[in-house]
């Protein structure tokens, strides 16, 4: 056996190898010798080679190409072989022959039928197409061999009358009398008649067959087992269902006990040292990944998002989404039920939609949740707002509830999970509540509030509308004093409006509050989107309210966090917005400081405090951020580009200034604009010498109508005392250019610069430029009228100018350069890999720089390529040339010799003649 | 037959009917040319444009068939030219419009030539007189609009000379008409409106202009030399302009500007990162700076003033000015000392170089350190702060391109800075309380009643 095993082996081998392998004549081979053996190192094509056979090859194909276009060069028509299989290697002459005779035939057969004479001839018998018969694709079945019966009676029938004038047969005079055409309808008729019986006794047939079916089979199931039989038959299964659902009671108690929970496991709590510690902890990390920010270090990014925080959150360290079973539960467990998570009572949540309509808060107090128990669950679908409806609804809820039996046992395991979310939402909702019973209702609404009043209202009313019309108008009643407690998520910023219309401060944030739980993302698909909507009207809103008369400061503070909130669920869309926000006021700078030939002007209110926002949401001692750092360009910008036209400018600016402090408080950025602003601050509050001009930086002029907009006016300025610029008063839009042309307000804005310059200083004090950097600023300050500031602000001036010559006095460290290292001198010996990884180094330069050395390298050599086919094509044309001269040089030469050899055999012979001649006489 | 008058009754009575016709159509014409050019000073600007179109068309006609006996000096209709250019070069209206409009016939060599012939007398004409400034804006904006567009001309000698009206067959003629001659006139009406007094914008515009249209084009643009020096002068914007004349003086006509340098120097100013042409300035300075045979202390000096100006420009101006430093230092190493040397002191008490000092030479900026660009390392934009990142390292000899940077607005910058996608935006980790109220609020000590 391992003999003949070994020949099979041999076999295929050597089958292969004779397939592969092909003789060469070793004195065609070519070898390439190589210089230096590498170990390991694939061979490559190169190595050796066979000149001759590969020249041959390159000859035959210019034979075939180029030298046919060379031979055809002066001709125009061409000769198309349009012959099957011609160009095709790969058939036969027989398989050509074939496809061509294929063909032949086709074409013939398009053509013959013209002209074919007996093209449909087709022998019968018994009217019947031999050739059917003889396919015997048509079996004759027992039903239809009536139906041949019958048109075989009737055609015997007519024959036996019809043909040859029916002289076979004797007719009346009445059927005489009779047309043709009447006689076929007869025949048509009768054959009709015969066919609808034949029909029916058909149909008849099928149904005793069918009832017999059913007859057998009730007899076969009283014969077998009951479980065979509710397999055989579909009535059976609707039987055995209508048994299975008239559980009893007792099994529904059997069932409830169980499945009923043993035991309840529960969260320890955790004891205040180790929140706290936790707390520092979280803290801690993130302090951490901030600074990294700041450095600008971009380390490999954690890549699970940051963790949803809830609002409700004690930082107990339970958390909702992370719960004890799944994540699912999770999800089916928010809802709201008299002010409380009650989610476990919740388990008819299946699908997203329908679970936002579950989804309603009740605010009543309501002691016996869980006497209510089961009952509550479907209610929630119907009763909305008041626990007084739920005695009534109880009745109608019980007949429901049987449906649900199967869903029990979900139930009794979830309520146990909810304890906790309970005590949790509780919280946050008695403080709600407390807000609002607090604060009192503030009248000072919004114009276009007031005017879409009647709106508002009805947009209370739509949640309700669904609802029963019996309980409806106790609902509205009730309504009509509180909050709602759904709304539809507004689509549009006019929506939000209408929804907030008439609202106080307080309860706009409520609905705020209440919109961001009733759209928790995990509470239905789409609530995402529906809140990063919401989220951008929230920010506009924001804006908004800053413009108002006066602008609503308060509704503001309290829209902070739940802005907050809301760009937590979705930063990068948050970021979004807030880019969007900041760059279309930047647009609107950039469009005022077109048309005014490069200087700007200080946008409003709502830019400032939008930027005071960024500040707070974002981080703003980050390297590079998406929000904070296109803001603090653009707050540089409109200090570096706006001319101090008045008092507003100023106050505008020190703002920007104090809000840029804010925003490198920790990073200790340097931003020029604010220090070349104020330093012109004092340049305009300073003393002026008419005769030499200040050096002041753009865009402070040295002269100009406005350079003594700080100076202080005359009368009574020793009374006045430095003090604190008031915000509200002097950032709102309505502070007129004389409100704020007081020696009280300059003093404040000279008082706020120095303490500004102050803060900048103690941050700078580590630059090494520092002393450049502020020496204007001394400068200025030993020019300012400081006999004219009061005591206190004499003394801040005198510290911040000691605080600088203390600065000034450090030794500026010499700058170092980090040395590259050297690069060592070309060694011969050779270089060792350790870690050899089968590629090829990488040589240096940038991406670019490779690809470009690559493409150069690959156009190199095919253009060496090109050159040496041009070159080879032409040699071989050239000879193709000699060769065709040389036939024809010898052609000719034959030709010429052919001549001359006739000739001088005819001069031989006339030569011959006359001396025949001469001898004769 | 041509009428150099028109005829007196007299004659009238001893003309044919078709004489007298012909006499009539010339009434009507004379009186169809003096409404017209009436209606180049029309105040809707379409009428203007159609008037100067069909004036100009009658100049062609008139010069092609002439109707008024033609010497072999002139083919051209001069008297009626001259009727629509003294209406564009009138003195209370602003003609700048249809000067651009009139453009494409100064590319005829003849109308070229009378244009100037007749600014030459006129500016002759008023010489000694108050021009107003509308006079001399029309002047400006008519020599702003006259092209020589003789290229083909150079590279096709005798080639045939482009004529809005028939060629004269006297050769003088067309030699007295020719570019050259035409150049001359130029040259000299160029100086004459030259000693008019500007204002600041047309200042600027006669600047701007005056390296690619003007200097080209005058016999001797040495002659240019006084005025750019004066503007030259003047410092701020004007000067900045006039840089890039005189340079192209001094490169190409040899003119010897002493202490060119020191007054580059000057004009190193804080201003200079909020004018309008700071791309231009930024463009030129590099271009003077590129030798790589100026002196080091020279390239130190203006390293060093402008790193001190960095530290009041604006985010964009800094980028620019730092490419700009690192440049200069590559392309001369050995000014690389300023930003770290070997056998230096470890510490300097005080910066060595006099900002104040206008001459480069005594500023002693190879005494000090690039502080600036260190400082600039901290600055809020993240482009500044990568720029400036460069210093920390050995430059390279691989010089970045100042073109690449030269056209960054702040405007940009900042849309470049939201375009920047990250992965994921990062929010304050604790949550605020308000708008006024969070830990590290920087406004109480400065505000009252922010929040209420």
């Amino acid at each position: 056996m391992a003999k003949k095993k070994k020949n099979l082996s041999d076999k295929i081998r050597g089958k292969n190898k004779s397939g592969s392998f092909k003789k060469f004549n070793p004195f065609e081979v070519k070898i390439n010798k190589q210089k230096h053996h590498v170990l390991g190192k694939k061979r490559t094509k190169s190595e050796h080679g066979a000149p001759g056979i590969s020249k041959s090859k390159a000859m035959k194909k210019r034979a075939g190409t180029l030298l046919k276009e060379y031979q055809g060069r002066h001709k125009v028509n061409k000769l198309i072989d349009k012959r099957i299989g011609e160009k095709d290697q790969n058939l036969t002459l027989e398989e050509k022959m074939m496809q061509r005779y294929a063909l032949e035939r086709k074409n013939e057969e398009k053509k013959g039928s013209i002209y074919s004479l007996n093209e449909d001839e087709d022998l019968t018998h018994y009217g019947q197409s031999l050739s059917n018969i003889e396919k015997f694709d048509n079996p004759v079945v027992s039903d239809e061999d009536e139906d041949d019966d019958d048109i075989k009676r009737l055609k015997a029938k007519i024959v036996a009358e019809e043909h040859f004038g029916g002289f076979l047969t004797k007719k009346s005079d009445e059927e005489t009398q009779k047309s043709f055409k009447e006689k076929m309808e007869e025949v048509i008729a009768l054959s009709k008649k015969y066919k609808s019986e034949r029909q029916s006794e058909k149909n008849e047939r099928l149904e005793m067959t069918e009832q017999a079916d059913k007859e057998y089979k009730e007899v076969m199931h009283l014969l077998c087992g009951l479980s065979r039989s509710s397999k055989s038959s579909d009535n059976k299964v609707e039987k055995e269902a209508a048994v299975t659902t008239k559980a009893d009671d007792y099994d529904i108690a059997v069932r409830t006990l169980q499945f009923e929970a043993k035991g309840k496991a529960s969260d320890r709590l955790k004891t205040d040292e180790e929140i706290a510690k936790e707390e520092k902890e979280r803290l801690e990390k993130l302090e951490a990944d901030r600074l990294m920010r700041m450095k600008g270090i971009t380390e490999e990014e954690n890549t699970s998002e940051p963790r949803h925080i809830s609002a409700d959150d004690l930082f107990d360290g339970f958390n909702l989404n992370i719960d004890k079973r799944d994540k699912q539960r999770a999800k089916q467990s928010v809802h709201f039920k008299d002010g409380k998570l009650a989610g476990g009572d919740d388990v008819l949540i299946p699908k997203t939609k329908k679970g936002m309509k579950n989804i309603e808060m009740n605010d009543d107090e309501s002691d016996d949740n869980e006497e209510e128990g089961l009952e509550e669950d479907e209610e929630s679908d119907e009763s909305d707002e008041d626990d007084e409806n739920d005695e009534n609804e109880e009745d109608e809820v019980d007949d429901e509830e049987n449906e649900d039996n199967d869903n029990k046992d979900d139930n009794k395991r979830d309520d146990d999970d909810d304890d906790d979310d309970d005590g949790d939402s509780d919280d946050s909702y008695a403080d709600l509540e407390s807000e609002e019973e607090e604060e009192k209702v503030d009248d000072s609404m919004l114009e276009k509030k007031a005017l879409i009043k009647s709106i508002l209202k009805k947009s209370e009313n739509k949640p309700l509308k669904s609802r029963n019309p019996k309980e409806t108008k106790e609902i509205i009643e009730k309504a009509k004093k509180e909050l709602p407690y759904t709304f539809p998520a507004p689509t549009s910023y006019d929506d939000w409006l209408n929804l907030i219309q008439g609202l106080n401060a307080t309860d706009q944030v409520t609905v705020v509050e209440r919109i961001q739980k009733l759209y928790h993302p995990s509470l239905g698909e789409g609530n995402k989107q529906k809140l990063q909507t919401f989220h951008g009207f929230l920010v506009q809103y924001f804006g908004d309210l800053a413009l108002q008369e006066p602008p609503e400061l308060e509704l503001m503070n309290k829209l902070v966090l739940p802005i907050y909130n809301l760009t937590k669920m979705s930063p990068d869309n948050a970021a979004e917005i807030f880019q969007n926000e900041i760059m279309s006021r930047q647009e609107e700078f950039r469009q005022i400081t077109e048309r005014k030939h490069g200087r700007g002007l200080y946008l409003g209110l709502d830019t400032l405090l939008m930027l005071k926002l960024v500040s707070i949401i974002f981080p703003t001692s980050d390297f590079q951020h998406k929000v904070t750092t296109p803001s603090l360009l653009f707050m540089a910008q409109m200090l570096g580009q706006t001319p101090l036209n008045s008092e507003r400018d100023v106050i505008y600016g020190l703002y920007i200034c104090n809000l840029c402090l804010e925003f490198i408080g920790m990073s200790k950025r340097f931003i020029p604009e604010a220090i070349s602003f104020l330093h012109g601050l004092l340049f305009l509050a300073s003393k002026k010498n008419p005769k030499q001009l200040e050096k002041v930086f753009p865009p402070f002029k040295p002269v100009g109508d406005n350079i003594n907009l700080l100076n202080m006016k005359p009368p009574n300025i020793s009374k006045l005392k430095a003090g604190k610029l008031n915000g509200c008063v002097l950032l709102a839009s309505s502070a007129t250019r004389d409100s704020l042309n007081n020696n009280q307000i300059r003093l404040n804005a000279v008082s706020t610069t120095v303490e500004l310059l102050l803060e900048y200083t103690n941050l700078y004090t580590d630059l090494p430029a520092f002393k450049d950097i502020f020496s204007p600023v001394v400068n200025m300050c030993s020019k300012l009228p400081i006999d004219m500031y009061p005591a206190d602000l004499q003394e801040k001036i005198a510290k911040l100018q000691s605080v600088l010559e203390e600065g000034f006095s450090k030794p500026q460290k010499a700058l170092q350069v980090q040395k590259n290292k050297p690069i060592a001198l070309k060694m011969f010996e050779p270089q060792v890999e350790e870690k050899w990884t089968g590629k090829r180094k990488k040589c240096g330069g940038t991406k670019e720089f490779q690809q470009t050395q690559k493409l150069v390298h690959k156009h190199k050599r095919e253009m060496k390529g090109a050159v040496r086919d041009i070159r080879r094509d032409s040699q071989f044309l050239a000879r193709h040339q000699l060769k065709e001269t040389l036939e024809r040089d010898s052609d000719r030469k034959r030709k010429v010799k052919a001549l001359y050899s006739s000739l001088a055999n005819q001069e031989g012979e006339v030569r011959a003649l006359t001396k025949m001649k001469k001898k004769k006489y | 037959m041509y009428f150099d008058k028109p005829p007196s009754e007299a004659d009238m009575k001893d003309l044919k009917a078709e004489e007298k016709y012909k006499v009539w159509l010339r009434e009507q014409y004379a009186s169809t040319i003096f409404h017209l050019v009436d209606l180049l000073h029309h105040s809707n600007p379409s009428i203007q444009d159609l008037s100067l179109t069909t004036m100009m068309k009658f100049v062609e006609a008139e010069g092609q068939t002439p109707i008024r006996k033609i010497t072999e000096h002139q083919t051209f209709p001069s008297r009626l030219f001259q009727k629509v250019f003294n209406k564009l070069l009138d003195d209370n209206t602003d003609m700048s419009r249809l000067w651009t409009k009139f453009q494409e016939y100064t590319e005829f060599d003849d109308v070229r030539f009378y244009v100037l012939t007749f600014l030459h007398s006129d500016l002759k004409h008023k010489k000694n007189q108050e021009v107003s400034d509308t006079y001399v804006k029309n002047v400006f904006s008519l020599l702003e609009n006259l092209t020589f567009n003789s290229k083909p001309r150079k590279m096709l000698p005798g080639g045939e000379p482009r004529w809005l009206a028939k060629l004269p067959e006297n050769e003088d003629v067309l030699k007295s008409r020719s570019v050259d001659e035409q150049k001359k006139l130029f040259s000299t009406v160029w100086l004459k409106f030259l000693r008019f007094k500007l204002n600041t914008s047309m200042y600027k515009r006669v600047l701007m202009m005056m390296h690619d249209k003007v200097i080209p084009n005058i016999t001797s643009p040495l002659f240019l030399c006084d005025f750019l020096t004066d503007s030259y002068n003047i410092g701020g914007a004007i000067s900045l302009l006039a840089l890039n004349s005189i340079f192209i003086l001094i490169n190409n006509y040899n003119l010897d500007y002493p202490d060119f340098y020191k007054k580059l120097y000057a004009l190193f100013d804080p201003i200079i990162f909020h004018a309008k042409y700071r791309a231009r300035f930024f463009h030129l300075a590099d271009l003077f700076l590129s030798s790589t045979h100026l002196p080091a202390y020279l390239v130190a000096a203006f390293a060093k003033k402008l790193a001190r100006l960095c530290l009041t420009g604006p985010a964009s101006g800094i980028r620019i000015a730092i490419t700009f430093i690192l440049n200069l230092l590559k392309r001369h190493p050995n000014c690389q000392v300023l930003l770290g040397r070997l056998d230096g002191p470890s510490e300097i008490p005080n910066d060595p170089y006099i900002f104040e000092e206008t001459d480069p030479a005594k500023c002693k900026a190879m005494e000090s350190y690039l502080w600036e660009i260190k400082t600039l390392q901290t600055h809020y934009c993240p482009e500044v702060v990568l720029a400036a990142n460069k210093i920390n390292h050995q430059l390279g000899q691989q010089e970045e391109l100042l073109g690449d940077v030269l056209d960054l607005t702040t405007d940009e910058l900042i849309e470049k800075e939201c375009k920047r996608r990250k992965k994921e935006t990062a929010i304050n980790f604790i949550p605020p309380t308000g708008l006024f109220q969070s830990q590290n609020d920087k406004f109480s000590s400065c505000w009252t009643h922010i929040e209420s």
